[in-house]
């Protein structure tokens, strides 16, 4: 599988500084070729973790989840249930594992939004979502 | 000419042509389109014609919204500051016409005057010598304090912007606001802004006065020039401040909003002389300027909703990246929340 996707866009990024930044003379396009260029430097760098990323931390969320149903109202703790019963994505579809992580920290941001500022209903576990956000704060990309 | 500016060009003079009645041998020049700004486009033109028997010529810009910004405002506010300014001691750009609803120029737009200076989003930590840099820095704030004392209500500013209810009316105003952008703009959840929000909420701080806020007061936001010194020629290294720049955001509220976003830990390189200018010297200057108090803990809501701010900004790019109306790429606000986080002490 040559090239491969980091190949081709570590060359695409290449071509676009050798032979097409050199020809914009005009700053507002020149200003969008350079942060294009920075996007996919960022792209080359990251593509290859994100598949691992997302079932990491999903796998997280749904611990955080669980543990967070006997601290939220029942309508919440219906639908977290709901949510983690149902089964894991395939990993490896990028579009269903993208699903998957967002509806769980939908979940989550819900469970913050119920928890009150500073987690005053539970702190325990308020300290431990917010640990588990700082750890994450880079996103998958 | 791209087909771009061909298209600015045409809409322009139809629309200069409805302002101007009268007007003969309209003529537009030097039109073309800046790379600064994110979130308006920004064409610098020349324009002249004939009124009777008087040539008129004006250097102009007109700022009109994009496909995509980043930032959601309206040009009737701009306009209005712009136009209440004009009778204040702050320096602004005369504005001249506007199209509200982009009826002549594609998109809501305002015309004004263009200001001859230079920018310089460094200047406080640029290459003058520290004396001149520290005058600067003065200055600077000078102007802050004088936007805050410009008397809005008798410019009618009033009822354009909105005043905010007394108390932490301010606070709730400016959350309010910058919640619901997160809701519009958001393409996916967010936990870490729900924690954010969560705490402002439970800190709004009480307003001592409601002034006119800028929203975005910073260097890169001013046209600078070098001082005339005493004999006329520029003095090395002064530089005065000729106008201030992008009053889009501006509305009324807290003055300490203002205050929030230039000691903002992210902006320190824009607004603070290591060892000479810092968070605590703006603040004590700030105090003897206005004669308003500022705590730690006002400074530091306003600090977070700076950031907040800032992280809604970058999600309205993402947005309208994802729906290809923006030509920038933008991902995760990732080190604006871990600032806000260390903010919160969290």
């Amino acid at each position: 599988m040559r090239p491969t996707p980091e190949e081709q866009l570590r060359g695409l990024r290449e071509v676009l500084e050798r032979v097409v930044a050199p020809e914009l003379h005009a700053p507002y396009p020149a200003d969008v070729l350079a942060a294009a260029v920075a996007a996919l430097e960022r792209l080359e760098q990251c593509w290859r973790t994100v598949p691992a990323a997302l079932r990491d931390e999903s796998a997280e969320l749904d611990t955080l989840l669980r543990d967070a149903r006997a601290a939220v109202d029942r309508g919440l703790a219906d639908a977290i249930a709901e949510a983690l019963a149902a089964p894991a994505p395939d990993w490896l579809d990028p579009a269903a594992a993208v699903e998957h992580h967002e509806a769980r920290r939908a979940l989550l941001a819900e469970v913050v939004r119920r928890l009150g500022p500073a987690g005053a209903r539970a702190p325990e576990l308020w300290a431990r979502i917010v640990a588990h956000l700082r750890r994450h704060v880079g996103g998958p990309l | 000419m791209s087909d771009e500016a061909a298209d600015v060009e045409a809409r322009l003079r139809a629309f200069l042509a409805d302002q101007l009645p009268g007007a003969q041998d309209l003529e537009i020049a030097n039109l073309r389109r800046t790379s600064s700004g994110f979130s308006r486009e920004n064409w610098p033109f020349d324009a002249s014609w004939r009124s009777g028997d008087r040539v008129e010529r004006a250097a102009l810009i007109m700022r009109r919204d994009p496909v995509g910004s980043v930032l959601v405002t309206d040009r009737r506010e701009e306009f209005a500051v712009l136009r209440a300014l004009e009778s204040s001691p702050v320096p602004a750009p005369r504005a001249r016409f506007l199209d509200a609803d982009g009826a002549f120029l594609g998109r809501p737009a305002v015309v004004m005057e263009r200001v001859d200076g230079d920018c310089d989003w460094f200047v406080v930590n640029g290459e003058r010598p520290l004396g001149a840099r520290v005058a600067f820095a003065h200055r600077a704030l000078e102007l802050l304090s004088a936007i805050h004392a410009v008397d809005w209500r008798a410019a009618g500013l009033g009822p354009v912007l909105g005043e905010p209810a007394p108390g932490t009316g301010a606070a709730t105003a400016a959350l309010d606001r910058w919640e619901a952008e997160l809701r519009r703009q958001q393409l996916e959840p967010y936990p870490e802004l729900e924690v954010v929000l969560g705490w402002l909420r439970a800190n709004e701080p009480v307003a001592q006065t409601t002034a006119l806020v800028h929203g975005d007061f910073k260097p890169g936001n001013m046209l600078l020039r070098a001082e005339p010194g005493a004999g006329g020629g520029p003095v090395e290294g002064n530089v005065e401040i000729v106008a201030m720049l992008d009053w889009e955001t501006a509305h009324l509220g807290d003055p300490l909003e203002d205050l929030g976003w230039i000691t903002n830990p992210l902006r320190r390189r824009e607004h603070q002389i290591p060892g000479v200018w810092e968070r605590a010297d703006i603040a004590r200057r700030y105090e003897e300027l206005t004669g308003l108090r500022v705590t730690e803990a006002d400074l530091r809501f306003w600090n977070v909703l700076a950031n907040f701010k800032l992280a809604v900004i970058v999600l309205t790019g993402a947005r309208s990246f994802v729906e290809g109306r923006g030509d920038r790429v933008f991902t995760a606000p990732s080190a604006l929340v871990a600032l806000m986080f260390e903010l919160i002490g969290i």
